[in-house]
Formats: C-alpha cells, structure tokens, sequence
C-alpha cells in the first residue's frame, strides 16, 4: 500500500525513458539559460535566496451529456515563475515570457517587491536547511491521457449515459466528464537544484438524474480522480457500472428520509475520505494553525502547545502524511520548496504528533525538527508556492475485518458511500456532511436505501466514536482534483486513503430539514 | 496597461487565429483573447506574507465544422504557436462526434462598450502602492491589540472578442479588492471587513479596519443561543455569498427538466409565480456601476440587461441559446452578474427594524443541500451579534445554519444598499430576514 521513497524512485525510473519523449517543456530556450538569468538578477539585487520555476500545465477536459460531447477543451500554459527572498520579505512574479530576457525581468520585478513589503513591520522569514538535489522524476503511468485517441475516451462515457438510459426509463439526464492534466515543471533553485517532474493526473466519472412528478434524485460514480495515466480510467468501466447506477438512483428516489437522532454509521472510502481531508488533513496545516489563513480558509483548533497532547480519538486513529503514496493526488518527489518528499505520522494512536510545514516555517511553534515536511505547492508558474496539503490518510486496522463482516456485526446503522453535500467550520470543527448513497443497516444487514442523509458532529467528539477499521483489503484512496486554499485561490490536487470504518452514535438528520 | 497589450495588436493577432482556423478547415472559428496582470499582497501575524505580481495572456480558439466542435487556449502568442494552436483544435473539432445542441455563432453582433470599468490608478499599481494600502490596516490592528490577516489585490485585465461571423468587441477592466480578519491575539474574538471595485478610490483601508476593530471589540463573552430560526439581519458579504447559489439554479432547462427549484408540474416553469418578499428584484446589467460585466453573453450575443425577479415575481429564467431554439423562446443574453436590489436602508435602519435578531457579518463554506429549494448548509462567522431593541446587544456564538434560499428570499422584510464585497462579483444590499434557520452552534472563532 505504501512503499519508500527509494522503492518509489526505483518503480519510477523504469517509466522515465519513454515519457522523456514526451516532455513538454522546449529545449529552446534552454531552461537552464532562463532560469541562470533570473537567479543571476536575483542574486545582484541582494536576494539572499531565490528560486525559478518553469512549469508547462497541459489539461484537457470533456463534458458530455446523454450521448453526446458537449464541451472539448484542451489547454496549454507554459511560464516562468520567480520568487525571492530579500530583507527577510518574499516577492514573487510570473511571466508567460520564458527567455532569459523575461526571467530576469521577472526577477527585478519579485525584487521590488519584496523590497517594498520590507517596508511593513515584519518577522524576518528563514528558510528550513534542504540539500540541494539534481533529478528527475515522473508518476508511473501505462498510457499516456494524451495519446488516447478522442473517440476511445468519449466512448466510456456516452455508453455509460446509453447503459444507464437502457435500465431504468426514469433517467432524465446523464452528465460526463473526464479530465486529464499533465504538469511539467522544472526547478532551479540558488542552492543549487535541478530538479525536474512530470506530473500526471486523470479522472472520469458521469452523473445520473432521475425524475418523477415534482422529484428528482442523482446518484454519481466515478473513477477517483488520482495520479496515473489512462489505464485508471479503463480500470474503472464507467459502462459497465451504469446500469447499477441508473437503479440506484431510482432507489433513492423512492427512498424513506432517516429520522433525526444519533446512529452507527459505516463510512465507505468513497465517503470518509472527504470526512478526513477537511476534520483531520486541514486542522493540521501549520499555517493554518498559526493564522496566516485567518482572513479566509480558517485557523485551526488545534495549536503547536498541543503536540502530543491533543487527543484526536482512540488507537484506532492513525493518520499519516504521504507524498510517496502511489496514486495519490499530491504525490510527488520534490515539493515547490525543493524538498525531498517523506512520509510522516500527524496523530499517532489517537493523538496529535505533527503539522504539515513548509521551508519558510523555521523557527514557528510546531516546527518540528530542523527539516521542511515538503508540503509547499504552487498551481501554476503565475502562483507563489505556500503550505499545501499531502495526501493524508488513516492507516488500515491491523486487526482482520472486511466490509462484510463488518456490516455484518453492525444491528442498526446506517452506511454511506460517496461524498455529497461538506460543510466545515473556519476552525475544523463543527461539520455536516452528506453522502451520495445510504443504506439503513438492520440486523447486520443492508436493509433499504435512504436519501437525503446527513450527519453532524464536532471533529474532535466524531473521531473517539469511531471503533472499527476494515483492514488493508479494504483500503481505497479518493482525492479531490482542486482543493482550495489561500488568497487569491490556488488549486491543490490531494487524496486521502482510508478503509471503511464504523461511528457510534453519531447524529444523523434529515438533510432536507430546514433546507426544504 | 500599454505595456499588456495595444488594442490594434490584439485585433490582428485574433483576426489572423480565426483565419488560420479557417483555413485549417474550420467552417466557424471564434478567438478569445485575455490578457492580464494580477498583482497581491498577503498579510497576517501583522505582516507581509506571500506577495507577488503576474501576467498572464491567454488566447482561447473555438473551432467548429458542421455540429462538430472544440476549443483550445494557450499562452503562446508567437506565430508559431498561433499555428499550432490553430491546427489543434481543429484537429480536435474533426475528431469530436457531431453535437446535437450545437448552435452556431449568431449574425454579426455590435457589442456595446461598458463605461466606468476601467481605472488607470489600479491599471498602474505598483508594489509600493499595495504596501502603503496594507500599512493602515497593520497600524491599527498593531494600535487595537489586534492581530490582522487578509489580502490586498489589483488585476487589470484586457479582453477581445473576435468572430468568422464578423462579431468583434473588446473590453477593458480592472478590479481591486481589500479584505481583513481581525482576531485578539488569544483567539477569542475574530471580526472581518473588506470592500471590493473597479476603482482604487473604492478602497479605504483605514475605514475597513476600523469596523472590523471596533467589532473584535465587542465581540466579548459570547453567549451560546440554542438553535431555531431567528430573524437576521445579513450583511452584504453573507448576502453575496448566498446568491451565488441562487443565480445558478435561474436555469430553464432544468426548470422544464424537472429538476430544479424553479420547477413546476408538466414541464413548466414557476415563472410568473409571486415567490420571493416583495422588496426582491434580482437582475443583472452589463453596464452596472460597481460590477461591470462582458459586452457580451453566451454563445456571443450582445450582452442586455436582464430581470429575473421584480416586486417578488419570478419574470424569468435563464435560457441558453440551444434551449431557447428547441423551446421556441428568446434567449438570455446575460452579461453580468446577478444583483438584488429593492431597498435603501442603511444598516442602521435595518436593525432598527429587528426587536430580536441576529446580524451575520459573513457566512462560510456554504454548500447546496436540496436543489429542489436551493437549501444550503453552512456556518456564520467572524462577528456575530444578538440585536434586542434595535440595537445590537451582545456576541453570540455561531451557528451552523440549514436553509431554503427560495424560502430566504421569500421572507425578505426590507433590503439595504447595494455594495460590493470580495465575497461575490454580485452587488448585494444588507437584508433583514425573518426565520433563518440555524441548526447547530458552532464554537468555532
């Protein structure tokens, strides 16, 4: 499920030859000219550091409805980014005009800047030790999105749209999509790297609607969205799923609503990943926890004091950060900072052990050790890079225990799968989520489909509920494509692995409540 | 500005994509040009953070052959990549199967130029400029006790349009933006305040922190209320937020589909149906004063005015073109924004009105729950009050809130002036609302 960052390069390597044929970034002008030039200028202006990033972003997205394309779009980005640190102030600028000519002028540039927010009353940033590095790097991928031809990747989903028309004659509408996105990037940094990545993200999946007089229901499956090449997406047989699909939405349309009151609940990894990524990935970014996203993502309630301390739930609540986990969204083998990706620990048997912190950090309560944990991130070359979000996920139970069994040992409840409708306070701590599929839970049985479900808890009450996790059979990784932070926005691609896990007593209500 | 982009360059460049598109085989070919400069700075701790300057230059190529269509940007302007980019989406175009609800670009257009968008302080801001912006806001969270966080943001942007049929248009703009969290250094009070325009004169920084002081002054003790539905009087910032949601559900495809809010039996619609508090007008306008929107709409309509709701009445929903053709209807050529208007109080007026209630500075990570009502979910933060008499009275805690926004917008009891806030490009008064449902408090400050 996890493997070291040295397996990780070695399993890497053997893909590297081939895609370096693809590689988008031109040799002319050569990229280490540009950034030379930037770094030069930087230098002469009293940078005591600066890096250059040069990163081509190529995305391509499709949009179907029933049994026709809608929307193709492809889009090609390529710029240089350069970011400085001077009088203990950062400044940074992006231009489209990658020649040594533009990198410098965007070095004076990021100069004047941070020359002029030197003005302000200030904490001089200083930046974690990182031993500069010379590499390259790419995601492991069998087929390359971008060679797959048109008519191949518009199949899965308009035969999925037919599928899901051909069972069940209720279904009004049926939205696709699919998406593939190919970051290349190269950085040079003033302590010396040289590192380049190739970066490659896919995701697929379609929508159901289904109507009756004055009703309507949606039921959604998708490939995760995860970093591999197309062989993701044929893994998941959209078609095939479609059928299944198309009947259960119509279940949950016709379903019973859940009383209000407090229930077990069974989370799918499909569900419980998005449960982790706002209570758990969020409350532990360092930033965060320290202000610096006051004015809009939030603070956190969990503080540097509180290190091994703070209990998050019980020894079933291990949660680590990964950026070496294959697959996962946020993976890769240097961050925007230039540091060597790792995986650490964030809450250890139920207690808090770390943040997630980023080179400029050094010296901030909650910095521990002396090292970055390689969680910078910027999402495009016109974007500064700042603290963003591994993969985070729970670790598997050691103990044996499949989905089956599980509900199986479970009188009542009710089991979710898919992400719906999240909501999160400013501070992680009060949420509601939805989900996209529910089940009542009778007897150890799944009993009858529900809708409209909903549930409400605070993030430290809702994790010392939870008292079983399905082993590592079980275990799935989800992720989201574009979760956003900062100010203005930038765009992180993360994913969170988890196995089912059950909740007691959790309050559940009627979603439509108030809403209706 | 003129260092971005001359306008005569820019025509030549998008006339010589859509002819290469042509020639390349594309029956249609439509090139959208943008070219920008965002710059911002960040702050927090009562600092600088991140802060940086970027230019960007994106030319979108939309081809089209029979029903067959694609489009493709790139940031590569030179001639060779103009070629390219040309050759691609037409490749594409050629490769996508025929589109049944593919419209062609509309007869020659004559878009309007939109007035007052444009101001040249903010098209020459500068790095120093951004600093001497941010300075008063660190001075007097430093003098309150305070500690700031927030943004301070310019872009100036340039668009052309430029279309086969002979629909050609540009449209020049800018923007900035002010917005900051004030908090007490032991976490236990937050308040916000920001402002948003198209003109550097529309910011005042010193005015902002000063409100957002004196409210993480008052924010003391608060008092944990249980939940229920309260009258409340929402701020702009909150209203903002919420309409979001709204104006994309003013849809009449999936009105007559029968999957939305604006849904009636037998595949009608609700329009013309009194559904919303009679102070509600909610429109949008191209040439709006403090949002300004396109000179034109979708599908490269000339952008008009637009009413969708007026003294309560649901006059309209937004039709596409592919829909106003199958349905035998016009179609809505909207180029701006939504806006509610309908009132003229001040905020102090508004409270005035409210015997027992809440005021909501702003609202947060607010998500759609029940398309059938628009029902959101999310939480108020960053300043909220009991108002008693009139007048406001003391903290409260925050709450998560449940609720229809056709039900919020139906006990809509009086509206205040229209602003703009870095919450939504929707210009929103303050409105006082009766039965706001919230359903949990949240501890969260």
């Amino acid at each position: 499920m996890t493997i070291t960052r040295r397996q990780f390069l070695a399993s890497a390597a053997a893909a590297l030859p081939a895609a370096r044929a693809l590689a988008w970034i031109p040799e002319k002008p050569a990229p280490r000219m540009v950034a030379d030039a930037a770094l030069q200028a930087a230098k002469a202006g009293g940078a005591t550091y600066a890096d250059v990033r040069l990163v081509r972003l190529r995305r391509q997205s499709l949009r179907t409805r029933d049994d026709h394309l809608i929307a193709l779009a492809d889009t090609d980005s390529y710029g240089v980014g350069v970011r400085v640190l001077k009088s203990g102030t950062w400044g940074f600028a992006g231009t489209p005009d990658v020649s040594a000519r533009g990198a410098k002028t965007a070095a004076q540039r990021a100069l004047l800047i941070a020359e002029a927010n030197a003005s302000l009353p200030h904490r001089p940033v200083k930046l974690a030790p990182e031993p500069p590095y010379q590499d390259s790097w790419q995601t492991p991928i069998e087929k390359d999105p971008f060679r797959v031809p048109m008519d191949a990747k518009l199949r899965m989903l308009t035969e999925a749209a037919q599928a899901a028309r051909g069972a069940v004659p209720a279904v009004k509408l049926v939205r696709g999509n699919m998406i593939a996105v190919l970051e290349e990037k190269r950085f040079f940094s003033s302590e010396g790297s040289d590192v380049e990545q190739m970066l490659y993200r896919v995701g697929a999946g379609y929508i159901v609607t289904v109507t009756k007089t004055g009703d309507f229901e949606t039921r959604r499956y998708d490939a995760a969205p995860a970093s591999a090449g197309f062989e993701h997406i044929e893994w998941a047989a959209l078609p095939d799923a479609a059928p299944r699909v198309a009947r259960e939405a119509l279940d949950k349309l016709n379903a019973d609503k859940p009383g209000t009151g407090p229930r077990d609940l069974i989370l799918h990894p499909s569900h419980l990943w998005l449960t982790i990524h706002e209570s758990i990935g969020h409350s532990t970014e360092l930033d965060r926890a320290l202000g610096y996203e006051a004015n809009l993502a939030g603070t956190s309630f969990a503080t540097p004091a509180q290190l091994g301390q703070l209990r998050y739930g019980g020894p079933l609540a291990n949660f680590y950060a990964d950026r070496t986990t294959p697959g996962g969204l946020a993976t890769c083998a240097y961050d925007d900072d230039g540091v060597a990706t790792t995986r650490f620990d964030l809450v250890r048997e139920g207690v808090l052990v770390a943040f997630q912190t980023s080179r400029d950090q050094l010296g901030w309560p909650g910095f521990s050790g002396e090292r970055s944990r390689g969680c910078a991130y910027a999402d495009s070359w016109a974007s500064p890079p700042f603290q963003r979000m591994p993969n985070v996920s729970l670790s598997p139970g050691k103990d044996p225990l499949s989905l089956e069994q599980l509900i199986a040992r479970t009188d009542s409840g009710i089991y979710i799968q898919g992400d719906g409708s999240y909501s999160i306070d400013q501070q992680r701590k009060n949420f509601q989520f939805g989900g996209d599929f529910f089940w009542e839970i009778k007897d150890g049985k799944l009993w009858k489909p529900l809708r409209k479900v909903a549930y409400q808890s605070t993030t430290l009450e809702f994790w010392k509920t939870m008292d079983a996790v399905c082993d590592s059979r079980e275990w799935r990784l989800n992720g989201a494509m574009s979760d956003g932070k900062g100010e203005p926005m930038q765009l992180n691609p993360v994913s969170h692995g988890c196995a089912p896990a059950r909740f007691r007593g959790v309050r559940v209500l009627d979603a439509s409540e108030g809403a209706a | 500005l003129k260092e971005l982009l001359e306008k005569a360059k820019a025509r030549a460049l998008a006339e010589r994509a859509v002819k290469l598109t042509r020639s390349g085989g594309a029956k249609e070919a439509v090139a959208t040009l943008e070219v920008s400069r965002l710059g911002h700075l960040r702050f927090a701790e009562n600092g600088p953070t991140t802060s940086g300057e970027a230019e960007r230059r994106f030319l979108t190529l939309e081809a089209s052959i029979g029903r067959k269509h694609a489009s493709a940007s790139s940031e590569d302007l030179s001639s060779d990549g103009l070629s390219r980019l040309a050759a691609q989406v037409v490749a594409q175009a050629r490769l996508a199967p025929e589109d049944p609800e593919w419209v062609p670009e509309p007869p020659a257009q004559k878009y309007t130029a939109i007035p007052g968008a444009f101001d040249p302080a903010v098209a020459a801001a500068d790095p120093r400029i951004r600093a001497e912006a941010v300075r008063p806001v660190l001075d007097a969270a430093m003098h309150a006790g305070l500690t700031a966080a927030g943004l301070y943001q310019d872009v100036v942007r340039e668009t052309l349009r430029f279309s086969s049929a002979g629909s050609v248009g540009s449209h020049r703009s800018t923007s900035v933006e002010l917005s900051m969290t004030l908090r007490k250094p032991d976490g236990s009070a937050s308040a916000w305040a920001g402002a948003a325009g198209v003109r550097a004169a529309d910011i005042d920084g010193q005015k902002l922190a000063a409100r957002a002081a004196e409210k993480a002054r008052q924010w003391v003790s608060p008092e944990a209320l249980p939940p229920g539905k309260y009258t409340v009087v929402l701020e702009p910032a909150a209203v903002g937020n919420l309409l979001d949601f709204v104006s994309s559900a003013l849809d009449a495809r999936a009105a007559e589909e029968g999957h939305s809010a604006f849904s009636a039996p037998g595949g009608k619609t609700r329009e013309g149906e009194a559904i919303f508090g009679s102070d509600v007008k909610l429109d949008s306008d191209p040439a709006d004063a403090l949002s300004p929107g396109l000179p034109w709409a979708e599908g490269g309509l000339r952008a008009e005015p637009q009413i969708y709701a007026q003294a309560g009445v649901l006059r309209q929903l937004r039709r596409s073109r592919y829909w106003a053709e199958k349905t035998s209807r016009n179609p809505t050529a909207d180029g701006g924004p939504l806006r509610l208007g309908g009132g003229d109080n001040s905020l102090e007026q508004l409270l005035a009105k409210v015997e027992r209630g809440l005021l909501v500075t702003r609202v947060w990570y607010v998500r759609e729950l029940e398309p059938h009502t628009i029902g959101v979910t999310g939480l108020t933060r960053d300043a909220t009050f009991l108002i008693e008499g009139g007048k406001l009275s003391r903290a409260v805690r925050n709450f998560r809130f449940n609720q229809s926004l056709v039900d919020m917008l139906a006990n809509v009891q009086a509206l205040g002036r229209v602003e703009r806030t870095p919450a939504s490009r929707s210009p929103v008064p303050a409105a006082l609302v009766k039965d706001f449902h919230m359903s949990s408090v949240s501890e969260a400050i």
